[in-house]
């Protein structure tokens, strides 16, 4: 008994020792900047006086908020991430559960699912731009073969946001097809049979044991998307919409 | 309630794996029917057709009169208890038992009358509220016998059902089995590797061999006229002693048996059916519990002396380990009452009931017919 207790906290002491560089570099990565952002936030900091010396409580917050650009920006934010997420969850599960059910040539399919995934960002909103620029892209000239007037993809007010989603979806949603897909083949097969004799259709069967199975694969995927989709200062979205929107100068989904 | 019938039915897997031939069998209506056979013989591909899980590559099978090769498995009206129980993981025991009954849309009333009756029956309804993975593997299968009791269905299979239980639990389970078939009087396809679970339970044993039946019958007829090697070396345990010999025609009908330091005659009236063999090898079927310690207990015996190599003491019994000496010496296993012991090397005069003998042609294994 007491030896087993020692193992168990020798192993611990090891565990701990394994992962201390880990940590160590977490914490100067993502908790020290985390901290340091939430300090400089609440004082009077500018870059021409970069100091602590005026502790200005919430001010920095509230006029922020009084500013109706940003707030616009906000709501943009907000909107982006829900559709995004909820769009590319409902394509990912849908394209996930049916790879499941394929055999032959899964490795090729995961491979062409992963490309858009290794796709540098700022070359992801190159391409596009490309594709949907206005007078030369190939996007408008599609639409014009099956006289389809063409479209401002990216300089309209009511079209960009939409074409930005469009783009993250594209770019992203293998993402979750990937993840889901690792759920979906790890169930148990043994209660798809059991619910077969028992008589459940395969709507039935989808519902009422996929579904609960596959909760925490479900929130976890999409905690994960939803924090990639909605945090500030990302590397990803900015510069690919930077790339998408430069040259059209125009704030409609800044 | 319905009789379950194979036509010639065969089963090739996609990987080429053809796991049952030809196979026959009729399952009478109520009928408590073994699949009986080692590990890999197709006895649950055999199963999993009739369940409706996997496609019949050729033949018909028939359920009640209709044929129900191209029937879905809901409508099959069939339960199957999965060998490794297959309870829905994330349902608690309550919801494992009620949700077939709730996919066919019976009233909530009639499925909670059922539910506890059947959850009193197996005594799981103190469990109502536990999750699969907080059960014992005894309590995991009664509730899995439970979700297929619920459905009242026209048939049950159950896939080695008792395969995961310890010694005790079996026991038990198997007398449960079989009260619970005495009053529900519906038919069960049984399928199990224990042939201790197969000559308690069954009304009938279909035994197989890569994916072959070999032979269908009661317990008892089965286990006393096996119709070849494999059968008469499959069942009981220990299970019969098989020498190698030859017979030779002794006159008058009689034929005498050779097998190693073992010569006996069998009397004309026993051995109709060996005489034609004479002169050719044969495996000689000697079962354990037909040896005795003293000539006067059965009517026909013959002596048999064997040298004792070890003694298995069980308290009800012991198994003597012997050999049969000579150039051709096998090691024979004999039932001797409680309270016999021989040590190593010690001479043993045995008594063989004749009537018992069983012989096998050496060529195809099959049993030579007495008469
Ligand atoms: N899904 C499958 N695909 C290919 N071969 C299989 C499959 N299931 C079983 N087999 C093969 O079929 C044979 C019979 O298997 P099975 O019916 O499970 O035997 P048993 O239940 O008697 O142990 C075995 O040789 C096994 O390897
Ligand atoms: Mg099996």
């Amino acid at each position: 008994m007491n030896q087993l207790v020692t193992i168990e906290s020798a192993d611990r002491r090891f565990g701990w020792f394994m992962s201390a560089p880990t940590l160590a570099l977490l914490l100067a990565v993502i908790l020290f900047p985390v901290f340091w952002a939430l300090f400089t936030s609440v004082h009077d900091y500018t870059l021409i006086a970069p100091d602590f010396d005026t502790f200005t409580g919430l001010q920095n917050y509230f006029s922020a908020l009084r500013n109706s650009e940003f707030r616009h920006s906000l709501g943009l934010t907000a909107f982006f991430v829900f559709v995004v997420v909820l769009i590319e969850f409902v394509i990912g599960f849908g394209v996930a559960l049916m790879l499941n059910s394929v055999n032959r040539f899964k490795p090729i399919y995961y491979g062409i699912l992963l490309c858009p995934l290794l796709m540098n960002p700022v070359i992801v909103g190159l391409i596009w731009r490309m594709f949907l620029h206005p007078s030369l892209g190939i996007v408008n000239y599609l639409l014009s073969v099956v006289s389809i007037e063409p479209v401002n993809w990216l300089g309209s007010t009511n079209v960009a946001i939409w074409t930005i989603v469009m783009v993250d979806i594209w770019h992203q949603v293998s993402f979750m097809i990937v993840l889901l897909l690792a759920g979906l083949s790890a169930l148990p097969k043994e209660p798809y049979e059991a619910a077969r004799v028992d008589g459940a259709s395969t709507f039935k069967a989808f519902r009422h044991i996929t579904l609960p199975l596959m909760w925490p694969v479900i929130i976890v995927t999409l905690l994960i998307r939803l924090i990639f989709a909605g945090r500030p200062g990302d590397l990803d979205r900015p510069c690919q919409l930077f790339h998408l929107s430069e040259g059209v100068r125009q704030p409609s989904c800044r | 309630m319905a009789s379950i019938t194979l036509k010639n039915i065969n089963k090739t897997y996609p990987n080429g794996v053809s796991a049952v031939h030809d196979v026959s069998l009729d399952i009478r209506d109520g009928e408590f029917m073994i699949l009986l056979g080692p590990s890999g013989c197709g006895k649950s591909t055999t199963l999993r057709m009739i369940a409706g899980l996997e496609s019949i590559t050729s033949g018909d099978l028939l359920i009640g009169t209709n044929r129900v090769n191209d029937v879905d498995p809901a409508q099959r009206d069939i339960a199957i208890v999965f060998q490794n129980y297959a309870l829905y993981p994330h349902m608690t025991v309550l919801d494992n038992l009620s949700f077939g009954l709730k996919l066919r849309g019976v009233d909530p009333t009639e499925i909670s009358r059922r539910v506890q009756r059947t959850a009193e029956m197996l005594g799981i309804h103190p469990l109502f509220d536990r999750k699969p993975s907080q059960l014992s593997g005894g309590q995991r299968q009664r509730v899995a016998l439970g979700r297929a009791l619920v459905r009242e269905p026209q048939a049950f299979l159950l896939d080695e059902p008792l395969s995961n239980l310890d010694a005790t639990l079996r026991a038990a389970m198997r007398t449960e089995l079989i009260k619970l078939h005495r009053s529900l009087g519906t038919t069960i396809v049984h399928v199990t590797h224990d042939q201790v679970e197969a000559m308690t339970m069954g009304e009938r044993i279909c035994i197989m061999k890569d994916g072959e039946i070999v032979q269908v019958g009661e317990p008892m007829d089965v286990y006393r006229n096996p119709v070849n090697t494999f059968v008469a070396g499959f069942l009981a345990s220990p299970p019969m002693n098989l020498l190698a010999g030859h017979l030779e025609d002794a006159g008058d009908g009689a034929v005498k048996v050779l097998s190693g330091n073992i010569a006996f005659t069998i009397p004309s009236h026993l051995a109709k059916g060996f005489s034609s063999h004479a002169g050719k090898p044969v495996t000689i079927g000697l079962r354990s519990e037909d040896f005795y310690l003293s000539n006067g207990a059965a009517k026909h015996t013959v002596p048999v002396n064997v040298e004792a190599v070890t003694t298995e003491v069980l308290g009800s019994e012991v198994i003597l380990v012997a050999s049969t000496g000579g150039n051709a010496a096998a090691e024979i296993q004999v039932r001797m009452p409680r309270d016999f012991r021989a040590s190593p090397g010690e001479k043993v005069a045995l008594h063989f009931d004749l009537s018992q003998i069983q012989v096998f042609s050496t060529t195809t294994t099959r049993a030579l017919p007495r008469i």
